[in-house]
């Protein structure tokens, strides 16, 4: 699938629980290329959006489209077009690791041949070369996730989408898991819901918050672009600021502090620098800014205040 | 079709795995063979004083037919033990979700459980009838009276297969499934007791697997008995795919 195009487009999607809103009026389009964090406090409706984005749950309205095929009226061709990891990975116990990806290479629609290539490549993929041999049931709770991981993506979907895929695994294994979700993008819109929010800062290209089922946010987290926090005695106005060459833009953060957003071509901060001296700013500390997602995601939430409730 | 023997293949691996396969397939073996012998016993003792010629009922009416009635008896036992995993595990483990995110329909779903499901019970119908074939080595069968009741066990081994499968389909606690299917088996079993009494609707005593099961026994083939089996299997399946598709509207 080529970078860039659209494979999910969900329209006005909803769905409730008895008389609960779990998602209501939800609508994305995600592109080939993109790692979608799917950020929200427990019960925000991202399971349910995940399952309706795979067939597994019918919403009550709205449509999806995936690689082209809508989902309620030719549900078999979307549904090879998805990898989908659920909450607790589908796998089981008494088949070993290669049987078990075979035959979900099988499921979706692979012969024979296809399906032990497929397999040996996705298990390489997570690094499941040692352990195919053997019976799921007697894996450890690290690899049992990467077997569920191998399985969304062993028949090659445009769309992978998994559901807290990091969950169980150690310090290791998860940098690991987040450089192969980083890898997927080449070839696939990839989904991935978490509720750590360094995950989705490390991994997303793009970050979307839902809270009561709707999305309150949604940006893209530009990589090229950085920020810093610089603190002064007696700050200079942040148009003074906007004019030195690497600086795109800055605004007065309080107490004499300024965020400045740079541009990755140049580095400013020589002439940063050689400014504060000349101007007698009183410069006291420059620094990067980080976890600018965990403010975000309380700004997020703080302005839906019935999402708290 | 071809989703449906993906998934049917991948459960008989699963079951044949388990000791559970093993043991429920030993056991039935083991009582059937019980009960076969004991008839060949019986019919050995009193073999001299029955009349000869044609007034002589033979070893297919005094082995045959009641082996497998008992064996019907044992199915009884035997089905919702093997059926209760299929679709009832496959919720509690989670793993329903990969076939429903899978291009299958669920028709191919329900019509796969059912074939692995089936294909055991099919094998333990089989091992039955090798028994009072094994007659036919010192003694002369009705060979035609003994298929008709072997062609009734195996409907009704489909019939079973199908109800527990729907009952499978209604929970996710395995043993819930279990005594779920053994209860509506049993009350179509008896349900034509009621029937026999005054006043009651014959429509009841239709209803029942006995009349049916009896008939193709004494080596009757209705149509009739044959549509039963086959209508009885085809509603139960087509609850189970109703089920499951409802389950993503609704749950």
């Amino acid at each position: 699938m080529q970078s860039g195009t659209t494979v999910i487009r969900a329209e006005g999607l909803a769905r409730r629980y008895g008389h609960l809103h779990a998602v209501s009026g939800l609508s994305l389009s995600v592109d080939c290329g993109q790692v979608l964090a799917l950020l929200g406090p427990n019960g925000a409706g991202k399971t349910t959006t995940l399952s309706m984005l795979t067939g597994t749950l019918a919403p009550h309205a709205g449509r999806i489209e995936i690689a082209g095929h809508d989902l309620a009226e030719a549900p078999q061709q979307a549904k090879r077009s998805i990898g989908y990891l659920p909450e607790t990975p589908p796998l089981y116990p008494d088949l070993t690791v290669e049987e078990y990806l075979r035959f979900c290479a099988r499921l979706h629609g692979m012969n024979r041949g296809e399906s032990r290539e497929a397999a040996a490549k996705a298990a390489a993929r997570c690094g499941l070369e040692t352990v195919s041999r053997r019976l799921i049931r007697h894996l450890s709770k690290g690899y049992q996730q990467r077997v569920g991981i191998a399985q969304a993506i062993v028949h090659r979907p445009a769309v992978v989408i998994l559901d807290e895929p990091t969950v169980g695994l150690d310090p290791v294994q998860i940098r690991a898991a987040r450089q192969l979700i980083r890898g997927l993008a080449e070839s696939a819109a990839v989904i991935v819901s978490t509720h750590l929010l360094n995950e989705a800062a490390e991994l997303a290209t793009r970050v979307v918050i839902l809270a009561h089922g709707r999305i309150v946010h949604d940006t893209s987290t530009d990589t090229d672009s950085q920020q810093i926090r610089m603190e002064c005695r007696r700050p200079p106005p942040p148009e003074r600021l906007a004019g030195i060459a690497g600086i795109t833009a800055a605004r007065a953060a309080g107490d004499g502090a300024l965020v400045l957003t740079l541009d990755a071509a140049t580095d400013p901060r020589p002439a940063l620098l050689s400014a504060a001296v000349a101007e007698d700013w009183g410069l006291q500390t420059l620094c990067p800014v980080r976890d600018t997602l965990e403010d975000t995601f309380l700004a997020a939430l703080a302005a839906n205040p019935e999402a708290a409730a | 079709m071809r989703a449906a023997l993906i998934i049917a293949g991948r459960d008989l691996r699963s079951l044949f795995r388990s000791p559970l396969a093993w043991l429920l397939l030993a056991g039935a073996s083991f009582v059937i063979a019980w009960v076969f012998l004991w008839f060949v016993q019986g019919y050995m003792a009193s073999a001299p004083q029955l009349p000869a010629g044609t007034r002589n009922p033979g070893v297919t009416a005094l082995v045959a037919t009641p082996t497998l009635l008992w064996a019907a008896l044992v199915l009884v036992i035997l089905t919702p033990l093997l059926a209760m995993r299929l679709l009832a595990e496959e919720r509690r483990s989670g793993t329903l979700n990969l076939l429903r995110a899978a291009p299958v329909p669920v028709s191919a779903i329900v019509a796969g459980k059912f074939l692995a499901l089936l294909a055991f019970l099919w094998l333990t119908v089989a091992i039955t009838a090798a028994m009072p074939l094994s007659l036919e080595l010192g003694s002369t069968l009705d060979l035609g009276r003994l298929g008709a009741g072997v062609l009734g066990l195996a409907l009704l081994a489909a019939a079973f297969g199908a109800i527990s499968l729907f009952i499978s389909a209604l929970t996710r606690q395995p043993l819930l499934a279990a005594f779920g299917s053994f209860g509506a088996i049993v009350v179509l079993w008896i349900i034509n007791m009621a029937a026999t009494t005054p006043g009651s609707a014959s429509g009841l005593a239709w209803l029942a697997f006995q009349p049916h099961l009896n008939a193709l026994l004494q080596g009757v083939v209705d149509s009739a008995d044959l549509a039963y089996f086959v209508i009885l299997t085809l509603l139960f399946l087509g609850l189970s795919v109703w089920r499951l598709d409802a389950e993503r509207l609704s749950g």
